[in-house]
């Protein structure tokens, strides 16, 4: 065998040697970390799969929240004069408002016109509180949450919906304000988006075949205690099924991942009068 | 030329794909992905970070902050919108340390020196706890095996190092540490801040913390949530049918075999196993079973901490901690304790209560007299203060009055009295006039 045949078996040696050295840097790239965590929930996410409960991209981002106490704002009515090109009244704490000149907005995202309205003096009470809300929005309604801390709140007492008539312009609005904001606690992590889908699922609360719509964090009411109301962070979990398309909203406690009954129950007949969701 | 190259590519590509191997085997080799995790503390508490290992670390992580300025002034730093131990000890999880070495043992002076280390950050413990446990809180396995440590001192400054510090024989360990962020530890400490100036001094040689003026601390109000007995019957004893049962005034028991419940009327429990697979021979393991059996049992741990730990019967006390300050009560609530006794038993006492949402409360701050004016009227007030061996400010409990589920937790002052914590009012008239509910 003369020395060019050997320099040949020993390229093809090396090139064979390249290949398999290659594969292995490639193989070694996994991620060593959180694999045990990580597995639990892509096992459950694949269950749901074979439910056929499509969930998109969900995150798994931890954020911070706050236990908050709050009371409805019931002395709006006394900055009524800030107000501008509108009639406004009051109706059980809640702001009740017509504009005089017609304010034509935009036809295929009326929120547009509107989140540059806010910012002005004279719209509305406190407008640069408030935080565009595109999933409870449709082309008859746009939906404002008031912000709080770190987030914003998702309930009806502090919330400012405008009504859209058919012809684009705005007609009027109402809005309910929290005021009196105060952190109880220290802030806590909270569970991640993914986590709460998982949760949610798991309580049997996701129909099989049907699809997650969207997600919300957002703070929402526990309890009231003693004239306040103590909210806490929720994730909001909108799910649509894939043959009736019927859509339902469900809430998971962001710090704990229990599941929060809708109906209201008292925790004791007392004089003291402590209402709560029924915080499973 | 031509036949020149033709004559010279064979050999070439043959060094090039040597080099190329060459490289691969080095990036292979080199990579840590490649190695296994067991050897690499790090990677290991990565391979645990679900929500028990967090708890853990929380349970186990010191409960106070003093800080040094550069002029030696002291303060003591709490929040009430952030947990500043757990954001520290967030920051320090990256931290290397290497190097420990015992640099003094026995000297007052420079122990008393080394908790007031100018521009520095003194996290603190309610009791001494093992240094395996800080090792595994820290992620350095050389802290183990160390004296009981009551105190991590971190300096702030350019100074690279951190100390431990051990009360009992006032000694003091140095570790060199790197990949520190002083920036983030510096916007941890000035955020929503309250800052109480205090002074770290040695009473009969042990640290003491000297609070000169009057202190202001926040109200807190909370709903309590009440377990229920069978959740805890059917978790430990199983089925009740082969359990005798015995109702007495104020509780019933329930025993089987090996097992004893005991649930008191006002909400206590204490479980008794009497057959336990394993053996408990140091703190380090009474820390260990304690944690895992409270999360075995279902015990509620949020804002519970370590308090207090006794080598006789590896006697485990965990307690309800609010803003750093602990939490004292007659019951049970708020307190969780575990021993070892007699080699096969073990003993655990919690509530089936426990505090499960913070609500708004009516009054919102409590003013207490400085611990010079405390310590005054205790002895104007005839306390036998030989028998008052320390004092520290801390949380009562003061139930609503109509509704049984509602509490409010107050801050007041508790005298070490008899080896005992009591509330300050309950010892000295002078304060009877204000007394609350206690």
């Amino acid at each position: 065998m003369n020395f060019k045949r050997i320099q040949e078996i020993f390229l093809l040696v090396f090139i064979v040697i390249d290949i398999f050295l290659f594969t292995m840097t490639k193989s070694n790239k996994i991620q060593p970390t959180n694999t045990p965590v990580g597995n639990a929930d892509n096992t459950i996410i694949k269950e749901m799969k074979h439910d056929s409960i499509s969930v998109g991209k969900l995150s798994n981002q931890r954020l911070d929240g706050y236990y908050l106490s709050a009371t409805q704002d019931n002395n709006l009515e006394s900055q009524f004069s800030k107000l501008k090109n509108q009639d406004a009244r009051i109706d059980s704490n809640t702001v009740v408002s017509t504009f005089r000149n017609i304010i034509k907005v935009d036809e295929n995202d009326p929120h547009k016109t509107i989140d540059h309205l806010m910012k002005k003096n004279g719209f509305v009470l406190d407008g640069k509180y408030f935080l565009y809300n595109k999933h409870l929005s449709n082309k008859n309604k746009v939906v404002y949450d008031q912000m709080v801390v770190n987030s914003t709140v998702l309930s009806s007492n502090a919330r400012i919906t405008f009504n859209i008539t058919k012809d684009h312009h705005l007609s009027g609005y109402t809005q309910r304000e929290l005021n009196n904001i105060k952190i109880l606690h220290e802030k806590s992590e909270l569970i991640s988006e993914e986590h709460a889908v998982i949760r949610l699922y798991q309580y049997n609360e996701i129909p099989n075949n049907s699809k997650v719509l969207w997600t919300k964090l957002a703070y929402t009411h526990l309890l009231h205690i003693g004239g306040e109301d103590v909210y806490i962070p929720t994730w909001m979990i909108a799910t649509e099924s894939k043959t009736s398309h019927k859509k339902q909203i469900k809430r998971i406690n962001a710090f704990n991942g229990a599941s929060f009954k809708t109906e209201k129950v008292k925790i004791k007949n007392n004089s003291q009068n402590v209402e709560s969701e029924n915080n499973q | 030329m031509k036949d020149r190259l033709k004559r010279l590519f064979l050999p070439i590509s043959l060094a090039v794909a040597v080099g190329i191997s060459l490289v691969l085997s080095v990036s292979l080799l080199t990579n840590p992905a490649r190695f296994s995790n067991n050897n690499h503390p790090k990677q290991k508490s990565a391979l645990h970070n679900d929500i028990n290992s967090r708890n853990f670390l929380e349970v186990y992580s010191p409960t106070q902050i003093i800080q040094t300025d550069r002029d030696g002034k002291q303060q003591m730093l709490t929040s009430p919108t952030t947990n500043l131990v757990g954001e520290i000890l967030k920051n320090m999880d990256n931290y290397h340390f290497s190097k420990i070495k015992r640099i003094s043992t026995g000297n007052q002076q420079k122990y008393l020196d080394k908790m007031n280390y100018h521009d520095s950050l003194m996290l603190n413990y309610n009791s001494s706890i093992s240094s395996n446990i800080i090792g595994r809180i820290l992620h350095y396995s050389g802290f183990n095996g160390k004296e009981d440590i009551n105190r991590i001192v971190l300096p702030i400054d350019d100074n690279n190092r951190m100390y431990l510090l051990s009360d009992q024989n006032h000694t003091i360990y140095q570790v060199n540490v790197k990949s520190r962020s002083l920036a983030k530890i510096h916007r941890i400490i000035r955020h929503d801040v309250t800052k109480d100036h205090v002074e770290m001094r040695l009473r009969n040689g042990r640290p003491f913390l000297y609070f000169p003026g009057q202190v202001k601390m926040k109200d807190y109000g909370y709903l309590l949530q009440e377990q229920s007995q069978s959740l805890y019957l059917s978790r430990i004893i199983g089925n009740t049918t082969n359990a005798t049962i015995k109702h007495h005034k104020n509780s019933t028991t329930y025993n089987s075999s090996d097992q004893g419940l005991t649930f008191s009327n006002d909400g206590n429990v204490i479980y008794n196993n009497y057959q336990t697979h394993h053996n408990v021979n140091n703190q380090e393991e009474a820390l260990e079973a304690a944690y895992r059996n409270a999360i075995q049992l279902g015990v509620p741990l949020d804002n519970t901490k370590f308090d207090s730990y006794t080598n006789k019967d590896k006697a485990v006390n965990y307690r309800f901690f609010i803003e750093g300050f602990p939490l004292y009560g007659s019951e049970q609530l708020g307190s969780y304790s575990y021993r070892f006794i007699n080699g096969n038993t073990e003993r655990y006492k919690f509530s089936l209560r426990d505090f499960q949402i913070p609500v708004p409360t009516n009054r919102q701050t409590t003013i207490l007299p400085s611990t010079r004016n405390l310590l005054r009227d205790l002895k104007n007030d005839g306390v036998d203060m030989s028998k008052v061996t320390d004092v520290k400010l801390g949380y009562q409990i003061i139930p609503d009055k109509q509704n049984n589920l509602l509490v409010t937790l107050q801050s007041t002052w508790f005298v070490k009295y008899h080896n005992k914590w009591v509330n300050y009012k309950t010892l000295s008239p002078h304060y009877q006039a204000g007394k609350e509910n206690f």
